[in-house]
């Protein structure tokens, strides 16, 4: 029981953040539309998937903590394509 | 820059595009052991045209984790504009919104034959947040088997 409500904070925490990356980019994507931001933009989505890897393969093997690093990691490296968009 | 030109470089960003989210679906089914093509909640979004479509979903799974424990809003809270941001930067992308398979017919210059999108980048993405909301809430895989039938039905 104790490992399901840390599953769920875990759960609600990654989509919080990815809440806040995206919508900062939301707003980049109406204005600026080029080949490069396709290509940023697609580099994002892929690097999502790979956020929701990492938390499914963490949450399966009960590994909050370590999911919390790689997925901190993961945002920094979207922050840094966000800022050059 | 030519029309020609513009055609050319449009193909080559949906080539990357293509190249780029096939790396990283390859990767999801590799770290997870899931394939999102054939996960059921692929199934479930076959017909999505809208960010409620794949919100109702979601808030079905949810509820069937509510008959064994109580979950508050603040999950919904965050997916429902995360599901709606990621509708428009998917629209922005060109990407396949259709539940259709989409058609990308190539400059004959650039590729020989048409090609075609079998699974938008949307959908994984879609399909992905919902295999994660299964783990996490549905952690015993009697429940996820159960659970997956009603996503089907």
């Amino acid at each position: 029981m104790k490992d399901d409500i840390v599953s769920y904070e875990a759960l609600v925490n990654v989509f919080e953040r990815i809440h806040f990356f995206l919508r900062r980019l939301d707003y980049c994507t109406l204005d600026s539309f080029t080949p490069e931001v396709t290509e940023l933009l697609t580099k994002v989505m892929a690097q999502i998937l790979s956020i929701l890897a990492l938390s499914t393969k963490a949450i399966k093997e009960k590994r909050i903590s370590w999911s919390f690093h790689s997925i901190r990691d993961s945002l920094s490296w979207l922050t840094v394509v966000q800022r050059s968009l | 820059m030519s029309t020609r030109n513009k055609t050319t470089h449009r193909h080559l960003s949906i080539a990357n595009f293509t190249a780029i989210f096939e790396a990283a679906s390859n990767e999801y089914r590799t770290s997870t052991g899931q394939d999102l093509e054939t996960h059921p909640f692929a199934a479930a979004l076959e017909d999505y045209n809208t960010p409620d479509f794949v919100l109702n979903v979601y808030r079905k799974q949810a509820r069937a984790f509510d008959k064994f424990r109580k979950v508050d809003d603040k999950l919904m809270a965050w997916l429902t504009p995360t599901v709606y941001i990621l509708f428009t930067v998917s629209e922005t992308l060109g990407d396949g919104i259709s539940p259709v398979r989409t058609q990308l017919f190539y400059d004959i210059s650039v590729l020989q034959h048409p090609f075609s999108q079998p699974f938008s980048a949307a959908k994984a993405l879609f399909t992905a947040i919902g295999v994660l909301l299964g783990v996490s809430l549905f952690p015993h895989s009697s429940i996820v088997h159960s659970h997956n039938s009603q996503l089907r039905s």
